[in-house]
């Protein structure tokens, strides 16, 4: 297993060094220079270097663009910005081993390791709650829909997940600051609504079910209890958001370790989160469903089926187990494309994440030490998440633990 | 028997599964409810860049019996059209009832501002409150402020700023028993090393502030004693105020600078270093900047206790989240969400104008350059053929403030006789350029550099077509950012037409028109006029309404002969307050004070 994990490591320096040396290389192609982000639409003529123009070209003389083209080069010169691209590479990634990541150019008083201290955990935090949300939200679905394949609950989780993917991330933001932010009521009315309908279905089963074991002495009417139990519970729980719903922030985010505590932290990241989980929700239920409908023909199904195991046995520890292969991969892509893709939703919530300061502070104020920096944390990130992936295939995986041996 | 019992067991599962999708529900449900819903309920924000350091004992406010500078409740006020004088004299009474008191203290607000300051240093801050001033005025104050109603320059953090016949000699009088944040005593040693640090700015590290420009018109500064300071500029100007009421009059204890080890360190934590009625207490980059009213200002008790400044990307999320109570302040530059505003009723505002705020800049000759738009006649076709109203109509769907005049109509010193629009004349353009073509030396063609913000798309749009309309054969460049229209025009001077904006304030018309007189060192165009610079001469040396409008007439009359560049809309800032905010007071450059201000209960 150690060498399994040191092999794995060993690999993230090359892949981290190809992604440095091409995110260097893009940058230099890029459009835009740094040096002007950093000296401004009209940056102050330093006294000495006006004196040094005017006994230059003479007290006369219009100095303004020389000055500028003056301020300009001193720029340049000072962050080496004319240096060849090998070398200005190498020092980067000299001081990139030994942490040292640059200052921000456009603030220089603040490091390109701070700024990334300060937006990494919140980009973290989402993308976890996120995946979290969608792992909680789709496993439950997905073995249901396959269970109950081509019935009314898989059809409409089939055409919903559909509608969702089908969507963009921004629109399903905008989607949910409507209804959760300007039109509440309405969907306080519609859970109410459809928790409702649950409880009166729940009821309506419960009392068959009375009158079933009434009639016949069913075995089934001893359901009859947990349905009651489950229909107060919505009720209770839809009651309760009626009256007291959440008042969730159009923008913003309030950090756990803030005065305002974790629950303003869970209210503030409960949107940007719902935003991302959603459609990774609609991807890992279709997923998930199709795995376990192709696992359930395999023959130690029926074999375990035969043995007379109960459904929840089949279906949580024979069925589920190989089927989430798929799903595990698909999860570590999903998290890490939320580690690294969510700017628009941090743009659209106005979050304080990794996204926004790659793309806002860095790209385009054609600031290369951010970008450097945040894309070399994220690739590791990435890279770090796959290779636990990898080991978690060797976990789950029998067969890939005995190729190893 | 066998199907009977999967089938019972699937009914099982189904009742489990149910439970679980219920249980799902109602937890992430519930934790969200558990969430404060109290917007207002802004508590204390995280001190994550320093805490304060330790101050002196309070000193008993100086001050605080002494007539407060005029502090009127925000309102949808444009400028005035009665105008003002523009030197300095005692701060008008306070008008009752809309300033803070000790009984009115409580409360917090955020603020929605237009972009990120660069830094909490002044020298580092690109200027206006469009850019970082409103913060930095919370931690410094200013030495003197303008009047909005009034038009005045009045003292602030000043006792008095008084100047002698020819303006070329400004005394300034400073309070008794006023302090920085550490202690230290703002005193007359203290204004001469703050300012002395504008002579030399370095852009490289970030010192970018264009306000050096005024401080250099010091030729001298004398400390005549401890709470006295003369100023010996280089030539008259009656405008002198305006530098210390902008960024150079934020003074700095650069004994803290010291004590940080620098500009970098001491502009992310410039605690103690600012004698402002406020201190830092969270400064995070594209987060928030949090300041916490200070116990012991000079200018007696600050009655909203925390002020958060954050940045809403976009107008519209940001006048959103004003909607949404998450901001009680917001800073709104787009014509279309300050429209949408008033029309919700939200004009408890206070309104900054920017006549000029877009022009095309033509390049006259710049650096030895000859463009085409070096022939008057030209630049003439470009200002009769670009109707500002059809521009406004494509960029702003018809809600901005459109005139190709120097000054707009809400402008101080406007009169409708001597700022009248010049009308467009599509015919008259197309015989001038035809003109000129005729001569064969040029072809029609000229470019219009401009960046690609999704308005200025529209409005390169609408340009091209305009132009094209009367003969020219546009070439739009505005698939870079604004960085590379910088390039074009500042670094390389290789551009004809650009898109632009010379924001000139009424408080100080003389600063951003001097970029138009000969010898200016921040003269982009290559424009050269004797007449002008004798008109922009005569405006530095203007020292009350009357004067200052009749050398903007001239001005404008210069302009329309010699047509340095074309104007087509004044720029509009609107910052709206909550309704129950009152008594903050608004001062140049789109700057704002808040150590008056209070929360109406």
């Amino acid at each position: 297993m150690t060498r399994l994990v040191t092999l794995k490591l060993i690999r993230l320096v090359p892949v981290m060094f190809l992604v440095s040396v091409l995110t260097f290389s893009l940058l230099e192609v890029a459009p835009g220079d740094p040096a002007l982000t950093i000296m401004g639409d009209n940056p102050p003529c330093p006294s000495l270097i006006e004196q040094e123009l005017v006994a230059e070209y003479g007290e006369e003389t219009d100095i303004s663009l020389l000055c500028t083209q003056a301020v300009y080069q001193s720029v340049r010169e000072r962050f080496n910005l004319d240096d060849p691209i090998w070398e200005r590479y190498l020092i980067w990634l000299g001081n990139a081993v030994t942490g040292d990541l640059g200052i921000r150019l456009t603030n220089q008083s603040f490091t390109v390791l701070e700024g990334i201290q300060q937006t990494f955990p919140v980009t973290l935090q989402i993308a976890i709650f996120s995946m979290g949300l969608a792992l909680l939200v789709s496993i439950p679905m997905g073995v249901w829909a396959a269970f109950h394949q081509g019935k009314g609950f898989d059809r409409l989780s089939g055409g919903s997940s559909f509608a969702i993917i089908s969507i963009p991330s921004f629109l399903i933001g905008l989607l949910l600051i409507f209804f959760f932010v300007w039109r509440p009521w309405m969907l306080r009315n519609v859970v109410l609504i459809f928790a409702m309908i649950w409880v009166a279905w729940l009821l309506w089963s419960a009392l068959k079910r009375i009158v079933s074991r009434m009639v016949s002495g069913s075995e089934a009417g001893a359901h009859a209890t947990t349905d009651f139990v489950l229909a107060a519970t919505v009720a209770l729980v839809a009651l309760g958001l009626f009256f007291w719903w959440p008042d969730f922030p159009r923008q913003g985010f309030s950090r756990w370790t803030s005065d305002e505590g974790i629950l303003e932290n869970f209210r503030t990241a409960f949107l940007p989160a719902l935003t991302v989980a959603l459609t990774e929700i609609a991807v890992f239920t279709r997923l998930l469903r199709s795995d376990i409908i192709a696992t359930l023909q395999e023959d130690f199904i029926l074999s375990a089926r035969a043995r007379g195991f109960s459904n929840r046995r089949i279906m949580f520890r024979h069925a589920l187990r190989p089927s989430s292969f798929s799903l595990i991969t698909l999860a570590g892509v999903a998290f890490g494309r939320a580690l690294g893709g969510t700017v628009i939703v941090e743009t659209i919530f106005r979050l304080p994440g990794m996204g926004r300061f790659i793309v806002d502070q860095g790209v385009r104020l054609n600031d290369y030490t951010v970008v450097m920096g945040g894309v070399l944390v994220l690739t590791t990130a990435v890279v770090l998440l796959n290779t636990g992936v990898d080991i978690a295939y060797y976990y789950l995986d029998p067969r890939i633990r005995r190729g190893r041996r | 028997m066998l199907t009977r019992k999967i089938s019972t067991r699937r009914i099982s599962t189904k009742r489990k599964m149910q439970a679980l999708v219920a249980l799902i529900l109602s937890l992430s449900l519930i934790a969200a409810a558990c969430g404060s819903d109290d917007d207002d309920d802004e508590g204390t924000g995280p001190v994550e860049v320093e805490t304060p350091t330790t101050q002196a004992a309070p000193d008993e406010p100086e001050s605080s019996d002494e007539p407060e500078a005029e502090t009127p409740e925000p309102s949808e006020t444009s400028p005035p059209a009665t105008p003002p004088p523009t030197t300095t004299t005692e701060p008008p009474p306070a008008a009752a009832g809309d300033e803070c008191t000790e009984a009115l203290r409580g409360g917090s607000i955020t603020m929605g501002v237009f972009s990120e300051t660069a830094g909490l240093d002044p020298t580092v801050t690109s200027g206006s409150g469009v850019t970082g001033m409103i913060e930095l005025m919370t931690l410094y104050d200013v030495l003197i402020r303008l009047d909005s109603d009034t038009g005045q320059y009045v003292p602030h953090l000043a006792e008095s700023l008084e100047s002698n016949d020819d303006y070329t000699v400004w005394t300034l009088g400073l309070r008794e028993g006023v302090q920085f944040g550490n202690g230290d005593p703002l005193d007359a040693d203290a204004v001469i090393a703050s300012l002395n640090r504008w002579s030399n700015l370095d852009a490289s590290i970030g010192q970018r502030n264009q306000s050096n420009a005024f401080v250099s018109f010091i030729t001298e500064m004398t400390k005549v004693d401890d709470l006295t300071v003369q100023f010996t500029l280089d030539s008259p100007w009656a405008g002198f105020p305006y530098t210390l009421s902008d960024e150079p009059g934020m003074i700095v204890n650069v004994n803290v600078i010291e004590e940080r080890g620098g500009v970098a360190e001491f502009s992310r934590n410039p605690t103690g270093g600012g004698a402002g009625p406020y201190e830092l207490v969270r400064y995070a980059p594209q987060e928030e900047i949090v300041v916490r009213a200070k116990d012991d200002y000079w200018g007696g008790p600050v009655c909203i206790e925390e002020i958060k400044f954050v940045r809403v990307p976009g107008a519209p999320a940001t006048y959103d989240a004003f909607q949404n109570d998450e901001l009680q302040v917001a800073f709104l530059r787009e014509p279309r969400v300050i429209a949408e505003a008033r029309e919700n009723g939200d004009t408890n505002a206070l309104v900054f104008l920017k006549n000029t705020g877009g022009v095309v800049m033509i390049n006259n000759g710049v650096r030895g350059s000859t463009p085409p738009t070096t022939d008057l006649r030209l630049r003439r076709a470009i200002m009769l053929a670009l109707e500002p109203s059809v521009l406004d109509d494509r960029a702003n769907e018809g809600t901005g403030r459109p005139t190709n005049a120097l000054l707009d109509a809400g402008s101080f010193y406007y009169d409708a006789d001597l700022f009248a629009q010049v009308p467009t004349d599509a015919d008259e353009a197309a015989r001038l350029v035809e003109e000129v073509k005729a001569e064969g030396n040029w072809d029609g063609s000229i470019r219009l550099h401009c960046h690609n913000a999704p308005s200025r798309i529209d409005w390169a749009l609408a340009a091209e077509a305009l132009l094209e309309s009367v003969g020219f054969d546009v070439e739009v460049l505005n698939d870079g950012t604004i960085l590379d229209l910088i390039s074009a025009v500042l670094v390389n001077a290789d551009y004809d037409l650009a898109c632009w904006g010379f924001n000139l304030d009424d408080e100080t018309p003389y600063i951003p028109l001097l970029q138009h007189t000969c010898t200016s060192r921040s003269n982009r165009t290559g424009y050269c006029d004797e007449s002008m610079d004798a008109a922009i001469a005569q405006l530095r040396l203007a020292g009350n309404y009357g004067e200052t409008q009749a050398a903007l007439a001239e001005v404008w009359r210069v302009w329309q002969e010699t047509i340095p560049s074309v104007a087509y809309e004044t720029t509009e800032e609107y910052v709206v307050f909550k309704d129950n905010i009152k008594g903050v007071v608004g001062t140049q450059a789109s700057g704002i004070l808040f150590h008056n201000a209070f929360i109406e209960q």
